[in-house]
C-alpha cells in the first residue's frame, strides 16, 4: 500500500463529518499509508447508515444496508434447514 | 265164470298196440321236440340273463363313469373357485398397493406443497421484516449513531484485515 496518489473513496448515506472523516483516517493509517491518500467522498442514502470504502485493493463494506443483507440470507439459509 | 268177449280181447290188443305206436312214434317225438323246445328257451333265458347282467356291468359302468365324471366336475369347480379366490385375493392386494402408492404421492404431494408455501412465506415475511428494519433504520440513524457505526465496524474490518496481512506476511 505505498502508492504515492492512493485515491480512497468513502461512500456513506450522510455526508460525513469531520470527525467521521478523523475516525476513517486514523483506522485506515494502520493499514494503508494514508499521507498521501486522496478522498473522494460519494453519498448513497441507500446504504442506511455506516459506510463504505474502496481503498486500492482493499474493499471495506461497513454499510448497515449490507449487514441486514447479510443478516436476512442468514436467517433465511436457517429458516430453510428448519 | 266170467265170459270174456273175444272181441273186447281184440280191441285190449290193439289198444296197447295202438298205444305202443303212438309211444313208439308220436310222444317220443313229441316229447322230443318239448326237449329241444325246453333246451331253446333255456338257452334263450340264458342269453337274456347273460344281456341282462353285461346291460348291468354297462350300467354299473356308465354309473362309475358318470360318478368319476361328477367328481372331476367337482373337483374343477373347486380348483375354479380356488383360483378365483387367489386371483381376487391378488387384485384385491393389488388395489389396495396401488390405492397406498396413490395416497402416499399423494401425502408426499401436500406435504411438498405446504413445505412450499411455508418457504415461500417465510421468505416473504423474512423480506418484509428486512424492508421495515431497513425503514426503520433509515429514519432512526442519528449522527452519534452513524459516529458509533462506522467507529465500531470499521475498526471491526481494519482488524480483520491486518490478521489477513500478517498471515500474508508470515507465508
Amino acid at each position: 500500500m505505498s502508492n504515492s496518489r492512493e485515491v480512497v473513496k468513502i461512500i456513506t448515506p450522510f455526508p460525513l463529518t469531520e470527525k467521521q472523516r478523523d475516525t476513517i483516517y486514523q483506522k485506515l493509517s494502520r493499514i494503508a499509508d494514508m499521507e498521501h491518500a486522496v478522498f473522494q467522498e460519494e453519498l448513497d442514502p441507500s446504504l442506511i447508515g455506516g459506510v463504505i470504502i474502496m481503498c486500492g485493493e482493499i474493499y471495506i463494506d461497513c454499510s448497515l444496508e449490507t449487514q441486514l443483507e447479510k443478516m436476512r440470507e442468514r436467517i433465511l439459509s436457517e429458516g430453510m434447514k428448519a | 265164470m266170467i265170459s270174456i268177449d273175444r272181441s273186447i280181447i281184440f280191441q285190449i290188443i290193439n289198444f296197447v298196440v295202438l298205444v305202443m305206436l303212438l309211444f313208439r312214434f308220436l310222444f317220443k317225438p313229441v316229447v322230443k321236440a318239448l326237449d329241444n323246445r325246453s333246451q331253446h328257451i333255456q338257452d334263450e333265458l340264458s342269453s337274456i340273463e347273460k344281456a341282462q347282467q353285461k346291460a348291468d356291468e354297462t350300467k354299473k359302468k356308465y354309473e362309475e363313469e358318470s360318478k368319476m365324471i361328477h367328481q372331476k366336475y367337482q373337483e374343477m369347480v373347486e380348483t375354479a373357485n380356488q383360483e378365483a379366490a387367489k386371483i381376487k385375493s391378488g387384485i384385491i392386494d393389488e388395489a389396495y398397493r396401488e390405492g397406498e402408492k396413490i395416497k402416499q404421492t399423494h401425502e408426499e404431494k401436500a406435504r411438498s406443497e405446504i413445505q412450499k408455501i411455508f418457504s415461500s412465506l417465510k421468505t416473504d415475511i423474512i423480506d418484509i421484516s428486512t424492508e421495515m428494519a431497513s425503514k426503520i433504520l433509515s429514519h432512526s440513524i442519528t449522527p452519534s449513531i452513524q459516529d458509533e457505526i462506522i467507529d465500531k465496524m470499521l475498526d471491526e474490518a481494519i482488524i480483520r484485515i491486518e490478521a489477513q496481512m500478517e498471515v500474508s506476511h508470515e507465508q
